[in-house]
């Protein structure tokens, strides 16, 4: 955990509203886990924002042998820190904290990882999905609003842009609310269909998909269905971003914790969902 | 070569052993945990003093989320003193604390005067610890806190009691949440304080027109940051007016201009809260900055600037 000036290399917006930014960070680069996350400053602004590392590479490049030197995120204009954010042009420099918190983790007889994303909670799985996709088999079901949306991985291919492209082997599954690509409905209602196939299930996107999958937790406890070992990405406010200020505490079942540093993974069993109000 | 500049200033004078900070930038309770964390990021043991979360007898939960909320020039909070209770302080955080070349100053809450004795009194003795810091100030508990700290007689009593039940300096923090801040601050004086910190948040809110609700889980808050400098900089000014023991000034301190205001005001030492979560090393940052300011303008000892803006005041 380093506080650094990054350069930013890159800024582009790759989907209505969604911005992605490359910025050369060394160290980040080499010791990001998936999951974890980066704060920046915004200027003018008191609090860090907090993005999840989306992608990590070399030189602006995706590559797997060289040492990794620059890392992504991918954000959605929300506010005025992000419309700042939106706004930086390439060489500009960001106060970049990081990597932070504890990421997704993947038990050494897992097999078959199921990945959700909800919108912008497709984010820190690209990163999961860059890192297990060698040695894992990966479905990957995508919700979104609209097509737009969705994170465009054909794109990466065809104008070599710095978007991921899906990774050999991946299965992607899109989801649009509207119908307008892929099966019409949310993430969720085709989660069940691959819940006997997945060892372990991960999931970013908006807490009321995590409110859905903890009551599919319980229905598949009584049936033959296994929605176990699924890890979620929580985000709340948060004040330092490393456990000192007490600013991101929610309740568990296993206790108080920090979401900035216990997590921002949490085991989706262990989240009181009745009290989660973020 | 020019001589360094003599930053040593002296928190607790009228204290038989005293509390000589080697420079008087100290990190605010409640932002830095218990300094812990911090150390990963900063080397903190540059600092004057750190004062850790406000500590109470059990551990405590907090209040519900969303617990912060950025304002325009601010923060609001309402954690609600979540810290772990002071026997798991004395027995997890103090060790840490004892190899540490920095001060590490336990910020002391409680609900009833006796609850404030009692933490100040299993603090007594433990290796680590080399201050109390009482929170009569705290907006966010709904019961003790701030009630303490508005009251003159009860700050004074509470003050006494807990002078009596260490041999540790003893710093009071003052709520700004008061018609006159220079009574409850002569009160504690009187009571036997041996310094006083000013000032802790000020009461506020704020409320998400699309929900319809206000922002924070527990409704109320405490408003820190720059916005509230101008406040607290008037606040320690009165207040150094009129008390002879030192006043340590906190309230939107971001950058060592505005901490070198806060000494000129009177303040013997300044703390750093909200400004260390938008940058973690900003203490480190201030201290430089002050160490230029005195080069430039040849002070030799800081203690010639405390309270300079008083006297062309007169």
């Amino acid at each position: 955990m380093k506080q650094i000036l990054c350069s930013i290399t890159s800024n582009a917006e790759v989907m209505p509203g969604i911005h992605l930014m490359w910025i050369e960070a060394s160290d980040i680069a080499c010791s990001a886990q998936p999951g974890q996350f980066i704060t920046l400053r915004c200027v003018g602004f008191t609090l860090r924002r907090p993005f999840s590392v989306h992608q990590v590479g070399s030189n602006n490049v995706i590559a797997s042998e060289a040492k990794q030197s620059h890392i992504a995120f991918l954000f959605k204009v929300a506010g005025k820190g992000t419309l700042w954010l939106s706004q930086r042009q390439t060489g500009e420099r960001l106060d970049i904290l990081g990597p932070l918190g504890e990421g997704f983790t993947i038990e050494p007889k897992s097999k078959h990882l199921l990945l959700v994303a909800g919108g912008i909670g497709i984010a820190p799985l690209v990163f999961l999905m860059q890192y297990a996709s060698s040695q894992h088999q990966i479905t990957l079901i995508h919700g979104a609003s609209t097509a737009a949306q969705l994170y465009p991985f054909s794109l990466a291919v065809k104008k070599r842009s710095k978007l991921s492209p899906l990774p050999k082997g991946v299965q992607f599954i899109p989801v649009t609310e509207d119908g307008s690509m892929g099966q019409k409905g949310r993430a969720t209602d085709i989660l069940p269909d691959f819940l006997n196939w997945a060892d372990q299930v991960y999931a970013c996107g908006p807490v009321d998909m995590y409110k859905a999958m903890a009551k599919m937790s319980l229905r598949a406890k009584q049936s033959n269905l296994k929605l176990r070992k699924c890890q979620v990405s929580l985000e709340v406010r948060m004040g330092c971003g490393f456990g000192a200020c007490y600013g991101c505490t929610i309740n568990t079942k296993k206790g108080l914790k920090h979401i900035c540093r216990d997590g921002p993974v949490f085991e989706l069993d262990d989240i009181i969902w009745q009290e989660v109000r973020i | 070569m020019r001589k360094l500049p003599n930053f040593r200033v002296q928190l607790a004078p009228r204290h038989p052993k005293g509390l000589i900070l080697s420079n008087p930038v100290m990190i605010a309770a409640g932002i830095a945990g218990y300094g812990i964390e911090y150390a990963e990021i900063a080397d903190i043991q540059k600092l004057g003093a750190i004062v850790c979360k406000g500590t109470t007898l059990m551990p405590k939960k907090g209040n519900a989320q969303p617990r912060l909320v950025e304002t325009a020039g601010g923060l609001l909070n309402s954690v609600g003193l979540e810290n772990i209770g002071v026997d798991a302080l004395i027995e997890e955080k103090a060790p840490v604390w004892a190899g540490w070349r920095v001060p590490v100053i336990v910020n002391v809450a409680g609900e009833t005067i006796d609850e404030y004795v009692a933490v100040t009194s299993k603090l007594e003795g433990v290796a680590g610890v080399s201050g109390i810091e009482l929170n009569i100030s705290c907006p966010n508990v709904s019961a003790g806190g701030m009630e303490f700290g508005v009251d003159p007689k009860l700050a004074a009593r509470v003050t006494s009691a807990v002078k009596a039940a260490t041999t540790l300096p003893v710093i009071v923090k003052l709520s700004p949440n008061v018609t006159d801040i220079k009574e409850i601050a002569l009160a504690v004086e009187e009571a036997g304080a041996d310094a006083i910190s000013l000032i802790n948040t000020l009461k506020g809110m704020a409320i998400d027109i699309d929900q319809r609700k206000p922002c924070l889980g527990n409704i109320v808050g405490g408003l820190s940051g720059p916005a509230i400098k101008p406040v607290a900089l008037y606040m320690v000014f009165e207040t150094a007016k009129v008390v002879r023991i030192p006043v340590i000034g906190c309230g939107g301190i971001a950058c060592a201009e505005d901490a070198l205001e806060f000494i000129m005001a009177g303040a013997t030492a300044i703390q750093i809260g909200t400004a260390s979560l938008t940058s973690p090393d900003i203490c480190l940052t201030i201290l430089e900055g002050i160490e230029h300011f005195m080069l430039d303008n040849g002070v030799e000892n800081l203690t010639d600037l405390i309270g300079i803006a008083q006297h062309s005041a007169r």
